[in-house]
């Protein structure tokens, strides 16, 4: 199986502690990596579209508390289908082997002078 | 969440944003998306927080606008509609081939409006290439805003710009704390010698060192700094990129090189980049000066020009006060020196353009209006256009079409057409860019500076795409009013009425430039007719320096010695008749002046004597060039090495120094305390020479005979031939290298390429705007015949008509003249006022020429008159031959 698309291991990542909206996605995201992922509302839009369409993820009636009551958008939420979960372990496993054996390089192992 | 949250649709700029999703995409998720945009826009404060979150979006969005629209095979996404690829972008592709095509099938139009809008942004890009090199852009040193020059100048004429004296220099450069650096240069020519064969350079020699003002990077080894101006300072040199290839093939080969100058051998430590100054030769050198101690403190020698840069924290205005009060403690410790003198601060820009920013001013105009003029025809061709399609434009709309399809189409084709001409206009500036340097004037700084750069390529194509976008949508929206069917019957449009109105304008645009020409032209005319004062056929000119001669006890009897043994020498070539010596050539604009004293009169307290401009020149000088003698006598060789010595004063001496007066046989001095020529006595008055150029002021002139005045190291040499001029140079360069190994003459002209040079200035300027104002007559005759050839095809019924019930050809065909000619009149009797207008803004410019100058009106107007006519007879002969009967039947 091909590696994930970055955007899509990150939202697949975040919904694997729950369903969120987008934008809770998205926040989630950068506070995570303290701001070194941000994504972008497109990038964000179209992987949601995409993982939806290869049932990676699915539309679900988000917690009404979660919706901010004085703005007219209804956000739609998104959780992990099985399916998503399967493809999400995958992909860690891939990067702890990858980290794995970057541990065992000497070129990494050098203590910085 | 801030109270802005609670909007419910997203902000303008968030929907124009969110049109460039696929219509599916951003009905899923766009208003989503906008929420976002919101949120994250209030979260975040401080401007660059918010502008790097602005960038980081719109590149975003950008994005995925992109990757959503394009056709990709393999992705199952079920928000597209149409698998192939999305409408829009298909869409437009082959709206913009469909909107080609049309053009295509009309390439008459689609050439002709082409090509004028190449033309008019051709020209605008090439002249304000030169505008933006020369005038706009900054000077090529770090920070030139700080940069400025001093002059001096009297105290009631702070504008004048006088060389400064190096006591001056001294004072205003040690005892002032307002610039960081300071300098003094002068300019000469001096004789290069080795390597290569001797030549002629332009040397700027400088006190304390310019490259420390300027902060000039070499382009090879080093420049010099103002501890090397000392009198024991070893000799350097530095030279300009030219010369350094010139002389050793490369900046970085010339470093530590030997070169010798008049004589003197030199190192060269380093190259900088070529002189932008006019004037100045790309091959050019620099030197520390390295005068004397008692030199720098001369008040009484004026050749210096200073520069200078401004410390980071003062302004203009406090160091020019500076200035001002250490000029008047200095007029006060030293008043005969500096009576009435004053220090004047200037940006170095304006001192460097200033001369040229008023011709570059007038180009750029007359440019502008070519633009207008061909903006206005492509408007025109356009509505016409647009006039002939109304038809079919109505039953497309009719058959249900939208406005907005319609109009989109329309502006799809006007958008090809500013896409070619601007390209088009872009080439014919690349091209004209080779050429310019010949059109233009040769006095322009900087003209090494001119490229096409990119804000003048940008400049182009938004030029072209404005004026064919606006004209484009104009016939646009009046045909696409009406939806009634009537309208297909109808023949009558608004765009007939614009369509004159367009035309009156070209003609009277038209008219400005053609006059504007025509001015500058006559003035070139009457400068070119305007008396010098000498003989110009036949005469040659150069000039010879005397080369050293070893040191002797007398170096002025050696020279005199050696410009006598030269005359000989050229005077007994063949087709010689005479030769002449002058310390400055007519015509050569160079000079020094003096004070002139009187001995028979008695100068008040505190007031300075007048100046005189002083020549030394040959007793056959003035029969050789042809000067005619007023008074009195010439001077002969004789006079000065025994008795009282004589000199010649011109006519404008003697106007202004002895009016009502005569004045042979009155003695005079020169210099200050009378120092610089014994007391003289007056011998003869002679003819006024245009010394600058033709057309400039005459100045008064003492005239020194060579005898007295032994010292001279270079003199001009005038030769009268018997035939051309140019054939007997060969002879003279032997002849001269063949006296003294060292000798070289240079430089050579015939007197009238001297005067020539003068006035070439006005001649470039009104040659290029002949050439626009060519350009826009020929345009102007191609509006007039569009218009005129489309206002006739429209009046068919009515013409049909009028010839079918008796009225002659001849008739039909002077009222279509005579209504077109009406319009046309008008246009150039507009064009007439507002030429007089632009003519007096410029009459600076003008020599002896008035801005409503009759001739050059009459025949501007009628030159135009007879254009505009040939080009209206055309349609109208058209008009005149139409068969009546297929008119009436409706066809």
């Amino acid at each position: 199986m091909r590696p994930l698309p970055h955007s899509s291991f990150e939202i697949l990542l975040t919904l694997a502690a729950g369903p969120a909206h987008g934008f809770g996605i998205k926040r989630s995201v950068e506070e995570r990596t303290e701001g070194a992922v941000r994504l972008g509302a497109g990038t964000l839009y179209t992987a949601l579209q995409r993982l939806e369409a290869n049932g990676h993820i699915a539309q679900v009636e988000g917690d009404p508390a979660e919706q901010d009551q004085s703005a007219s958008v209804r956000w739609r939420f998104y959780e992990l289908t099985d399916d998503g979960l399967d493809v999400l372990r995958f992909e860690v496993r891939r990067l702890e082997r990858a980290v794995g054996f970057a541990r065992n390089l000497p070129a990494l192992n050098r203590a910085p002078v | 969440m801030t109270a802005q949250s609670n909007h419910e649709t997203p902000g303008f700029v968030a929907r124009v944003a969110l049109r460039l999703l696929p219509a599916a995409f951003r009905q899923l998720h766009g208003r989503e998306i906008a929420r976002i945009w919101r949120l994250d826009w209030s979260a975040r404060t401080g401007t660059s927080a918010r502008l790097r979150w602005l960038l980081d979006e719109s590149i975003d969005i950008l994005r995925t606008a992109a990757r959503e629209r394009v056709v990709s095979t393999g992705r199952r996404n079920p928000s597209h509609r149409h698998p192939q690829g999305d409408p829009l972008m298909t869409g437009l592709t082959h709206e913009l081939l469909r909107a080609g095509r049309r053009l295509l099938r009309t390439p008459g139009f689609s050439l002709l409006a082409v090509g004028t809008l190449a033309l008019g942004t051709g020209a605008s890009i090439a002249i304000f290439s030169v505008v933006h090199g020369v005038l706009l852009q900054p000077l090529p040193y770090p920070e030139p805003d700080r940069l400025v020059t001093i002059y001096h100048a009297p105290l009631d004429a702070p504008m004048e710009q006088n060389a400064v004296s190096f006591g001056n220099f001294a004072d205003w450069r040690n005892q002032t704390s307002s610039f960081e650096a300071m300098a003094a240069t002068f300019s000469q020519s001096a004789r290069l010698s080795h390597p290569g064969d001797p030549r002629r350079v332009t040397l700027t020699g400088s006190v304390a060192s310019p490259f420390d003002v300027l902060q000039v990077r070499p382009l090879a080894g080093r420049v010099f700094h103002s501890e090397e101006d000392r009198p024991d300072a070893p000799a350097i040199a530095v030279l300009s990129r030219t010369l350094a290839r010139d002389l050793f093939g490369s900046a970085t080969a010339a470093v530590d090189q030997s070169i010798e100058l008049d004589g003197v051998p030199r190192t060269v430590v380093g190259v900088v980049p070529d002189p932008i100054e006019a004037g100045l030769d790309p091959a050019h050198i620099w030197l520390p000066s390295r005068f004397s101690e008692e030199m720098r403190q001369k008040r009484t020698e004026y050749w210096l020009r200073v520069i200078a840069r401004l410390r980071p924290e003062t302004s203009p205005t406090a160091a020019q006060a500076e200035l001002d009060t250490l000029m008047s403690v200095l007029r006060r410790e030293h008043p005969q020196a500096n009576e009435n003198v004053t220090a004047s601060m200037r940006p170095m820009r304006e001192t460097l353009v200033g001369d040229v920013s008023q011709r570059l001013v007038l180009l750029q105009a007359a440019v502008a209006l070519l633009l207008l003029i061909a903006c206005a025809n492509v408007a025109n061709l356009l509505m016409t256009r647009g006039d002939q399609r109304r038809g079919e434009i109505a039953v497309r709309r009719a058959l249900g079409a939208s406005r907005r399809r319609v109009i989109g189409e329309l502006l799809l084709e006007s958008g090809w057409l500013a896409l070619a001409g601007g390209l088009g206009g872009l080439a014919i500036a690349a091209g004209a860019q080779r050429i310019l340097p010949v059109l233009l004037p040769t006095d322009l700084p900087r003209i090494s500076d001119i490229e096409l750069s990119v804000p003048v390529a940008v400049f182009a194509l938004a030029l072209a795409a404005t004026s064919s976008l606006v004209f484009g949508v104009l016939p646009a929206l009046f045909t696409t009013r009406n939806r009634r069917t009537e309208e297909l019957r109808r023949g009558r449009g608004g765009g007939a009425v614009v369509g004159s109105g367009v035309v009156i304008a070209e003609v009277a645009l038209a008219t400005v430039l053609l006059i504007a020409a025509g001015l500058l032209l006559r003035s070139f005319d009457q400068l070119r007719s305007v008396d010098p004062g000498f003989e110009t056929s036949n005469l040659l000119t150069f000039n010879l320096p005397a080369p050293s001669l070893g040191s002797d006890a007398d170096p002025g009897a050696q020279r005199f010695e050696y410009f006598r043994t030269a005359t000989e020498a050229l005077e007994a070539l063949p087709g010689v008749e005479s030769v002449g010596l002058i310390s400055n050539l007519p015509g050569s604009g160079r000079g020094t002046g003096a004070w002139i004293n009187f001995q028979d009169r008695v100068l008040p307290e505190n007031e300075t004597p007048p100046i005189a401009v002083y020549r030394v020149a040959s007793a056959d000088y003035f029969t050789s060039a042809g000067i005619s003698l007023r008074a009195g006598r010439f001077t002969t060789d004789r006079d000065g090495a025994d008795g009282t010595p004589s000199v010649l004063v011109n006519e404008a001496a003697r106007q202004q120094f002895w009016p009502g007066e005569d004045p042979l046989g009155k003695v005079i001095t020169l210099g200050p305390n009378g120092g610089w020529i014994p007391p003289s006595t007056v011998v003869g008055v002679v003819g006024n020479v245009q010394h600058r150029g033709l057309g400039t002021d005459d100045l008064p002139v003492v005239y020194m005979p060579h005898a007295l005045a032994r010292i001279w190291d270079e003199m001009g040499v005038v030769v009268r031939t018997s035939a051309a001029p140019e054939q007997i140079i060969g002879n003279v360069r032997r002849t001269v290298s063949g006296l003294h190994p060292d000798a070289a003459a240079f430089d050579f002209a015939s007197a009238e390429q001297l005067l020539a040079r003068s006035v070439a200035p006005t001649l470039a300027l009104g040659r290029l705007l002949a050439l626009f104002a060519a350009t826009a007559l020929v345009l102007a005759a191609g509006g007039i015949f569009a218009t005129f050839s489309y206002a006739v095809a429209r009046r068919h019924r009515e013409i049909g008509i009028r010839l079918a019930v008796g009225a002659a050809a001849r008739g039909v065909f002077t009222m279509v003249v005579a209504e077109a000619m009406a319009r046309i009149a008008t246009g150039i009797v507009i064009g007439l006022v507002l030429a007089i207008a632009v003519a007096r803004s410029f009459s600076a410019l003008l020599y002896d020429v008035p801005p409503h100058d009759p001739l050059t009106l009459g025949l501007g107007a009628i030159g135009l008159f007879l254009v505009s006519l040939l080009a209206v007879a055309l349609p109208a002969r058209r008009a005149s031959a139409l068969e009546p009967a297929p008119i009436l039947r409706g066809d």
